[in-house]
């Protein structure tokens, strides 16, 4: 036992296999044995100095055997080498006894019962033949005179060593048998703690699965309990509004001032009161992804001249002035009017608040450059300003510049977040640059070519009852688009449908939309897309089943398909054979990104 | 003076509004539902419907569709009143045939002009394309 420490303690350095202990082990007695065989059987006789040398050669062997296969890089490969040597030297020993019976039997016995251990089979075989060349090498220099007979002490010498090689043998396969069953009993206790583990996973993934689900109806209650909200919540906040607007027209006609004044405050509270109201659930909105946009063509000065006379009295209110700018080319744009309308009215209303008979202007230009055509809205005051850490919040829901601002100034710090997110649903988005007393420029791009569609205005609800997209989109679309490769985008959102059809048609691809994952099977087949985009979480057949059933369909299984969803399972997408995965919310130039290889060189319409 | 038909189910928007009208020096016919307010605008002839969209028995869009389809009260231009939030509406209500659209909580003068612009035009229009 003391062997294997060894071995241990060896292995930190360099790994020995443990064979050549446990065969130093055995080959020390083993090799003594031999020698002490010829001095027995050759008692008597004349020692010749050749046999001398053999007999101390085959006691030294073991040590050197030990080294050499220690110093080895394939240790056990060295040690297999040195049993072979050991099997030619048996082989010259049974030669030099003259083949005497006793130790000419034990030496082979012996030597096979170690190959067979160590090497198996097809070892053993070339152990043979290494015994057959040590008789045929000591046969050529000392010839053969076979004497079967031995000695008495010579026997007894053969009958020891084949006792005590035969037990070590033994107590050998013994302590292996003892070891191979100590590594089952941990194998199957690994086993069984894999399998333990298997389960709290399981468990777990089951409990996230549930917690998924949960979150998903809350989420859906919670939409649903907004909506209803909001209606009950305007009623009566409407009729606070009407009534003491009703009243305060009736004051001013009777010459009642003081009450005009006090009725003009309930209605002004009343009316931000419906503001802050309409946020908030605008801002829910956005956030559960109900937020829709109605998309209409429209000129932009008209929206402008539109929102600068409703931002007229807040102008005037801090006693600033205004200028207006709006580019003679400045064109269409096709976007939700009301959403522009609204953005560019907290743009102005912001840039009022802000700044004291100061200044306030609107530029609105139209501006190339490689990422397409924008429609710019700039607006520039000349107020307090910010600093650095405040422009970082300044379009994060709930925050305002700081808690003093509030105070001083009202507001609760949604329209900003609310723009933005407007913004980035309708394709553009909202920067702010601003020195702290150097007023504040905010800047609203939003994507300027409308001739990527149709003139006319058309509402989404006839849109979205059109029976064939690709008939809606050979009409909406230029010819020139046509040509691009086509695209599948499967979502239940129509919104985001819109949104990618916009954006990729941008990208130059003949975008076809489908509202569920049977509609997007459906087109699949029918319109061989180059690459198809599909949303994970749909009612009714979801992404997971939509890509399984494309990959499963011969014709279908080589169209890309790049997974859009909330959450990030890229692995088990990919693991099912998406080209791609991206995680909610996808920004343009990510996807751009990811369609880069599908999109046909030369048709992108940049 | 002219005559404008209100089909409105609130019945506090529906008496501030009216007064509202009386006191502009308007003449006010009042229905609270769908299906009264296409009863009054065949019976009344009115110059003019104000429409509260979401209304019960039928609501606005459809009792919109129905007074354009009518060769005696397609004439009659027609101002869609909805909720702020609902952003579509404005698209709904004018696919729908209504000659113009509001949000309520009402702004009175915005309203006023909007009023006093479809009366003023001659009668002899085109429908408007859906």
């Amino acid at each position: 036992m003391a062997g294997f420490q060894t071995t241990d303690t060896l292995k930190a350095r360099h790994p020995v296999h443990p064979i050549v202990v446990l065969d130093y082990l055995v080959r020390l007695p083993g090799m003594l044995f031999i020698a002490a065989f010829a001095v027995a059987h050759f008692a008597g006789r004349q020692y010749s100095p050749v046999l001398v040398a053999a007999m101390v050669l085959t006691a030294l062997w073991p040590h050197a055997a030990y080294l050499l296969a220690k110093k080895a890089r394939d240790t056990k490969q060295a040690e297999l080498r040195n049993l072979l040597v050991d099997s030619f030297i048996v082989g010259c020993w049974m030669v030099a006894m003259s083949f005497s019976l006793w130790p000419s039997v034990t030496m082979a016995a012996t030597i096979m019962n170690g190959n067979l251990s160590v090497g198996g089979f097809r070892f053993t075989g070339k152990g043979v033949l290494a015994i057959l060349a040590g008789v045929a090498v000591a046969g050529a220099f000392l010839g053969f005179h076979p004497v079967f007979a031995s000695n008495i002490v010579t026997t007894s010498l053969c009958i020891a060593a084949t006792l005590i090689m035969t037990s070590m043998f033994g107590i050998h396969s013994h302590i292996q048998t003892g070891r191979v069953y100590k590594a089952k009993n941990e194998l199957a206790t690994q086993n069984e703690q894999i399998q333990e583990q298997n389960r709290v996973i399981e468990q777990a993934r089951q409990a996230a699965l549930e917690a998924r689900d949960a979150a998903e109806a809350a989420n859906r209650a919670k939409s649903a309990f907004l909506a209803n909200m909001s209606h009950e919540l305007r009623t009566p906040l409407n009729a606070i509004i009407g009534y003491s607007e009703m009243l305060e027209e009736d004051a001013q006609a009777s010459g009642n001032a003081a009450f005009a004044s006090d009725l003009q405050k309930i209605r002004s509270a009343g009316k931000h009161l419906l503001g802050l109201i309409n946020d908030v659930l605008d801002l829910s909105k956005v956030e559960a992804g109900k937020m829709k946009l109605y998309l209409e063509t429209f000129e932009v000065a008209g929206v402008v001249e539109d929102v600068v006379a409703t931002a007229q009295p807040l102008v005037e209110k801090n006693g600033n002035t205004f200028e207006v700018r709006c580019a003679p080319d400045v064109g269409q744009l096709r976007e939700d009017i009301t959403k522009v309308r609204q953005v560019l009215l907290n743009l102005l209303s912001n840039a009022c608040k802000f700044t004291e008979k100061g200044r306030v202007s609107l530029d609105v230009t139209r501006e190339n450059d490689v990422t397409g055509t924008w429609v710019v809205f700039r607006v520039r005051d000349t107020g307090i300003g910010m600093t650095s850490g405040q422009l970082g919040k300044l379009f994060q829901a709930f925050t305002q510049a700081d808690g003093s601002t509030q105070r001083k100034y009202g507001g609760t710090g949604l329209g900003l977040a609310l723009s933005r997110k407007f913004c980035v649903m309708m394709g553009g988005d909202i920067n702010a640059a601003s020195e702290p007393g150097g007023g504040s420029t905010f800047t609203m791009r939003l994507p300027g070519d409308v001739e990527n569609f149709d003139g006319e205005a058309t509402s989404i609800h006839v849109r979205k009852t059109a029976k064939d997209p690709m008939l809606r989109l050979s009409t909406a679309g230029p010819p020139r688009l046509a040509a691009g490769p086509r695209m599948l985008v499967i979502d239940d959102d129509p919104a985001v449908c819109e949104l990618m059809q916009r954006v990729c048609t941008r990208e130059g691809f003949d975008v076809v939309t489908a509202s569920s994952g049977e509609e997007g099977l459906r087109l699949a087949r029918e319109k061989r897309p180059a690459v198809i985009t599909l949303d994970v979480i749909m009612p009714g057949i979801d992404g997971w089943t939509v890509l399984t059933a494309l990959k499963a369909d011969a014709d279908l299984s080589t169209i890309p398909v790049i997974m859009i969803s909330i959450s990030d399972e890229k692995n088990r997408g990919l693991a099912m054979g998406a080209a791609n995965y991206l995680v909610k919310p996808v920004d343009r130039d990510r996807l751009a990104g990811a369609l880069g290889p599908y999109r046909a060189g030369g048709t992108a319409v940049v | 003076m002219s005559k404008i038909l209100l089909v409105e189910d609130n019945e506090m928007n529906r008496d501030m509004l009216s007064r509202r009208l009386l006191r502009n020096g308007y003449q006010v016919v009042l229905a609270v539902d769908g299906g009264e307010g296409l009863a009054m605008a065949r019976a009344e002839s009115p110059d003019l419907i104000l429409m509260d969209m979401s209304l019960p028995v039928l609501d606005g869009w459809e009792a919109t569709r129905q007074l354009k389809s009518e060769p005696r009260t397609r004439e009659i231009p027609v101002i869609a009143l909805t909720a702020h939030a609902m952003a579509g509406d404005r698209q709904k209500a004018l696919s729908a045939g209504c000659d113009d659209f509001d949000t309520k909580p009402v702004e009175l003068p915005r309203l006023l002009t909007k009023i006093e612009a479809l009366l003023q035009k001659p009668r002899t229009r085109e429908r408007p394309a859906p």
